[in-house]
C-alpha cells in the first residue's frame, strides 16, 4: 500500500535532528534505516505528518571500543553489526544475534538505534542489549543524557524516547571477567521475527561457578524482559544441564504472555523456557 | 483476543464505581477520547483517537455500559470503526472491596478486524493492557483530586 502523504526533511547534524523534531511537536518521526516504520506507514498503521531523515548524520555511524565499553553508532546496521571483528571478539553473542534479524535486506537496511527505539516486542536486539544491560546515548533539547536498556523499553512498541529525542549511539559494557554468553531464537518463519528469543550472558568464577546471570527474553511477551527469576536461579550454582534445566522453568515468570494468528499465550510462555535452556547451553558449549 | 486485567484503586469501592460510570471521567480518561456525547441510557457516541508508538488510528463507534450491579459488576461494551480496521470488545469488570481498597478485575474478549488483526495483532494484547492500565490510571487519578464527585 501507499503512506498518506508525509513532509520529509534532512537533518545534517544531530542537533538539527533535535530541532526538527522539537519545531514539529509530536508530528515527526526519525527515518533511519525504514525498516519497521516504513512497512507501518505502508499499512497507514502510523501517519507522521513529517519524517526527518538521520541517515546522512556521519557522527551517527561507527563502532568503536571506549574504555570498558562497546559503542556502536546508532545507524549502524545489523550487517555491519555482525561481521565487525572488534563486535565478534568483544562480545560475540551480539554479532551472533545481528547476524540472525530478519532476512539480508532487513540486515543491511535495519540500524541498531532503530531497532532499539522501535521496540518491537519481537525484536531480537532487546533481549541482548537487555542481558549486556546496554545504556542509550539519547541527545535532546536539554542536552546529552544515558537512560540504561531496563529503563529504556516501556511497553510494546514503546520507550523512554521522547518525541524530540535522538538516538546517538549504544554503549554495551564488557564484562570484565571470565564470561560466556549467547542467544537463541525460534523464528517466525515469514518475517523472522523472534517467537521466541533468550540472550544469557553468565559471569564465572576460577572453579566453574555462575557468580551472576543475566538472562533476557523477547518475542515470548507483550516486551523483552529480564527473566530476574532464573537469574536467581542461576547464581552461585555450577553452570551444568540439570541447574540449567531448572532455572529455565522460571522463564516465563513476571511476564505478561498474549497469543495471536501464530502462536497462543501458553505455547510462547513454553517457548520462553525451552530457548533459555537452550540459549544457556549453547553459551557453555 | 482474551484479555485479562487487574487493578487496584485506593479508594472505597462506592467511589470508584461512581467514578467509573461517570460521562465525565470517561471523557477525561477513555485513552485518546476526543469526542463523547450521550446517545441513550448508558451508551455514548465516541470518537477515540489511539497512539501507541508510531501507530495511531482515530475509531468512530461507540461505547455502552450495561448489566449494572452497583456497585458490584457491570458490563463495558465498546465498538470502534476507523481506517486501520474495526475493534469491538465485551469486558466485563468487577469491584471487590479490601481494606478500603478495590481490588478491579476486568475480563475482556476483544475482536481486531483489517489490517490491524492481519499485522498488528502480536502486538495488540499488549497495546490492549497498556490502555486499560492508562484508563484506570487516570479514574485513579481523577479519584485522588476529587474531579471525579463533581458530575455523574
Amino acid at each position: 500500500m501507499i503512506p498518506t502523504a508525509f513532509d520529509y526533511e534532512r537533518a545534517s547534524s544531530v542537533e538539527e535532528a533535535v530541532h526538527l523534531l522539537q519545531s514539529h511537536k509530536g508530528e515527526a518521526r526519525i527515518l533511519a534505516g525504514g525498516h519497521s516504520l516504513l512497512p507501518l506507514m505502508k499499512l497507514r498503521l502510523a501517519s507522521p505528518a513529517v519524517l526527518v531523515d538521520i541517515g546522512g548524520i556521519q557522527d551517527l555511524k561507527g563502532i568503536a571500543v571506549e574504555g570498558k565499553d562497546l559503542v556502536v553508532g546508532a545507524l549502524t546496521t545489523h550487517s555491519e553489526l555482525s561481521r565487525d571483528e572488534r563486535v565478534k571478539k568483544n562480545l560475540p553473542l551480539l554479532a551472533e544475534a545481528a547476524g540472525l534479524i530478519g532476512d539480508l535486506q532487513v540486515r543491511n537496511r535495519g540500524t541498531v538505534g532503530g531497532n532499539l527505539a522501535g521496540a518491537d516486542p519481537a525484536s531480537d536486539l532487546p533481549a541482548v542489549a537487555l542481558a549486556l544491560e546496554a545504556r542509550l546515548m539519547v541527545e535532546g533539547p536539554q542536552g546529552a543524557k544515558e537512560i540504561p536498556m531496563e529503563d529504556f523499553i516501556l511497553g510494546p512498541l514503546l520507550t523512554a524516547l521522547g518525541p524530540d529525542e535522538v538516538v546517538r549511539a549504544v554503549r554495551f559494557p564488557i564484562p570484565a571477567e571470565t564470561w560466556k554468553g549467547a542467544y537463541a531464537k525460534f523464528e517466525h518463519p515469514a518475517s523472522g521475527y523472534a517467537a521466541a528469543g533468550a540472550a544469557v550472558v553468565l559471569l564465572l568464577d576460577e572453579g566453574g561457578t555462575i557468580k551472576e546471570a543475566r538472562v533476557a527474553i523477547t518475542g515470548a511477551a507483550d516486551m523483552a524482559y529480564r527473566a530476574r527469576a532464573v537469574e536467581e536461579a542461576l547464581k552461585g550454582e555450577k553452570a551444568d544441564e540439570e541447574v540449567f534445566t531448572r532455572a529455565a522453568e522460571q522463564a516465563a515468570e513476571g511476564a505478561s504472555f498474549s497469543g495471536d494468528l501464530f502462536a497462543s499465550g501458553d505455547y510462547r510462555r513454553h517457548l520462553a523456557q525451552v530457548y533459555t535452556r537452550r540459549a544457556l547451553r549453547k553459551a557453555v558449549s | 483476543m482474551q484479555i485479562e486485567y487487574r487493578y487496584t484503586f485506593s479508594a472505597p469501592r462506592e467511589a470508584v464505581w461512581d467514578a467509573l460510570q461517570s460521562q465525565e471521567v470517561l471523557r477525561r480518561r477513555l485513552p485518546g477520547c476526543r469526542r463523547l456525547e450521550k446517545v441513550g441510557e448508558g451508551k455514548y457516541a465516541a470518537d477515540l483517537g489511539l497512539q501507541v508508538g508510531p501507530i495511531n488510528g482515530l475509531f468512530t463507534g461507540e461505547v455502552e455500559l450495561a448489566d449494572a450491579h452497583a456497585p458490584e459488576d457491570y458490563r463495558l461494551l465498546l465498538q470502534g470503526q476507523g481506517k486501520p480496521g474495526t475493534l469491538a470488545a465485551d469486558a466485563l469488570i468487577r469491584l471487590e472491596e479490601e481494606d478500603g481498597k478495590t481490588l478491579l478485575t476486568c475480563s475482556a474478549q476483544a475482536q481486531v478486524t483489517g489490517v490491524m488483526a492481519s499485522v498488528g495483532q502480536r502486538v495488540m494484547g499488549g497495546i490492549a493492557q497498556l490502555l486499560l492500565g492508562q484508563f484506570f490510571k487516570g479514574v485513579e487519578e481523577d479519584l485522588q483530586s476529587g474531579e471525579s464527585s463533581s458530575s455523574g
